[in-house]
């Protein structure tokens, strides 16, 4: 027995294109026709040397010398890979009676041609987008360039310029890679659509600098006790004990307010700027900080309250009996 | 001319002779044949018409393990097979002789004429 220098795996591999090949003979007939065909093969790669060659021809010869007719179409299901030269007929062929056979799909075939415009001007915008991408420009500022390619797949979708060789396969081209990166595309597509509802920022994350409530931006905050009347000074804190600011940068000088004045924080918390103490005061006058780059105490108006009284709450105990406890365990912080 | 077409009608013949004498597998017969001068013929082919001669009864088959590898299918002609062999080897020497003399150079076929005898 002669050594077998050819790996294994190859000459399984051949057998198993040729038993492919054979697949539509009966299966008794095929074990019958192959049985030591590995035997064989791995003999004659170790005689020969030579590389064992076209499975699908070998097994044409097979089936020939064994006397089965030839098969009558090669590309029918379960046979072996289709013969690429034939390939498009066929297609062709199979499309057809499939038409013929269903009206349905005719209907849904004549269906889509009617919609091979949207196609073409897709290929366009899809071809547009893909060379912008590559070019890394920005395709919105080259639209012109983007329209130029709608009209030229539309002008080749219309059969324009067919007869150059070179369009028809530029145009194959294109329509190939399109519809390649016609997932990527789409991928981009519904990422812009999201980026359109819910906006993100890119680069450092952007936080409102001011306290909004509904989109109105909140300037000042007025406490009126249990008995509807004004707290002059009240500190507040949010949920982990730290002041509950209405400007993010808490070490500004006065905060512009929305009707054009400034705010300006109390300077009577120790340490630093009041700006938890509320309600905060204003400076009425831009003169008098501009002159000097300073607020003075005598430039800071008196805060007005919004209302003088509100409605005291349900149950509330007469005025001169709580309003000062109630002030003084309000203006203890919390942390 | 070419030969794999010609080897094709003799290949039933061929294969017959090869295992006339001793049993063969597929590869070893193929061996034989190109020993024998038929350099040109094709294993599948030679596997095919094993088959054919089988199938039609002028072969026996039996199948031969081998230490670690694949096994082998042997072939051995039979007295259907001798019979067939017997009647294509006088066919085959009816049809070699008719075209030899057909073929021959050295005596040219006289071309008669209708009425040269006349």
């Amino acid at each position: 027995m002669t050594t077998t220098t050819l790996p294994g795996t190859e000459v399984a591999a051949f057998a198993a294109a040729v038993r492919t090949a054979l697949a539509d003979l009966p299966p008794d007939d095929l074990d019958e026709l192959t049985d030591g065909l590995e035997a064989d093969l791995a003999e004659r790669a170790a005689d020969a040397g030579e590389d064992l060659g076209d499975p699908v021809a070998y097994a044409e010869e097979l089936r020939a010398a064994a006397g089965y007719p030839p098969r009558a179409a090669r590309s029918h299901v379960g046979a072996a890979l289709p013969d690429l030269r034939t390939l498009p007929r066929e297609l062709r062929r199979r499309w057809n009676a499939l038409r013929i056979r269903n009206p349905w799909v005719a209907s849904l075939a004549s269906f889509a041609v009617a919609l091979r415009p949207v196609w073409w001007v897709f290929r366009g915008v899809a071809a547009h987008t893909l060379l912008a991408s590559m070019l890394g420009v920005n395709g919105l500022a080259w639209w012109p360039v983007g329209v130029g390619l709608v009209v030229l797949s539309v002008q080749a979708g219309r059969g324009r310029m067919r007869e150059r060789a070179w369009v028809r396969w530029l145009t194959r081209a294109v329509t190939a890679i399109v519809l390649v990166a016609s997932p990527l595309l789409l991928g981009w597509a519904v990422n812009a659509w999201n980026n359109a509802m819910y906006p993100v920022y890119d680069g450092e994350v952007w936080y409102p600098q001011s306290l909004n409530v509904g989109g109105t931006p909140i300037d000042n905050i007025f406490a009126y006790d249990a008995n509807g009347d004004p707290i002059e000074q009240v500190q507040l804190f949010d949920q982990d004990g730290n002041p509950l600011n209405l400007i993010g940068d808490t070490g500004a000088d006065f905060w512009g307010a929305q009707d054009g004045s400034m705010l300006v924080p109390s300077g009577d918390v120790p340490g630093r700027a009041g700006w938890n103490v509320y309600p905060l005061a204003h400076v009425n006058s831009w003169s008098d900080y501009e002159d000097d780059g300073r607020i003075d105490d005598t430039e800071v108006s008196e805060t007005v309250f919004p209302s003088a009284h509100v409605k005291p709450l349900a149950g509330a105990v007469a005025p001169a009996e709580v309003a000062q406890p109630m002030t003084e365990e309000a203006t203890t912080p919390a942390g | 001319m070419d030969t794999t077409q010609l080897l094709k009608g003799v290949l039933d013949v061929a294969v017959l002779a090869a295992v006339q004498h001793e049993d063969g597998y597929g590869y070893d017969i193929v061996r034989r044949l190109r020993a024998a001068g038929l350099a040109e013929i094709g294993d599948a082919s030679v596997y095919g018409t094993l088959r054919r001669l089988y199938g039609a009864g002028a072969l026996t088959s039996y199948v031969v393990p081998s230490d670690g590898g694949p096994h082998r299918k042997y072939y051995g002609i039979n007295d259907q097979g001798r019979t067939m062999l017997s009647q294509q080897r006088a066919s085959w020497a009816e049809f070699a002789l008719t075209m030899s003399a057909l073929l021959d150079t050295r005596r040219p076929q006289p071309v008669r004429t209708i009425g040269e005898n006349a």
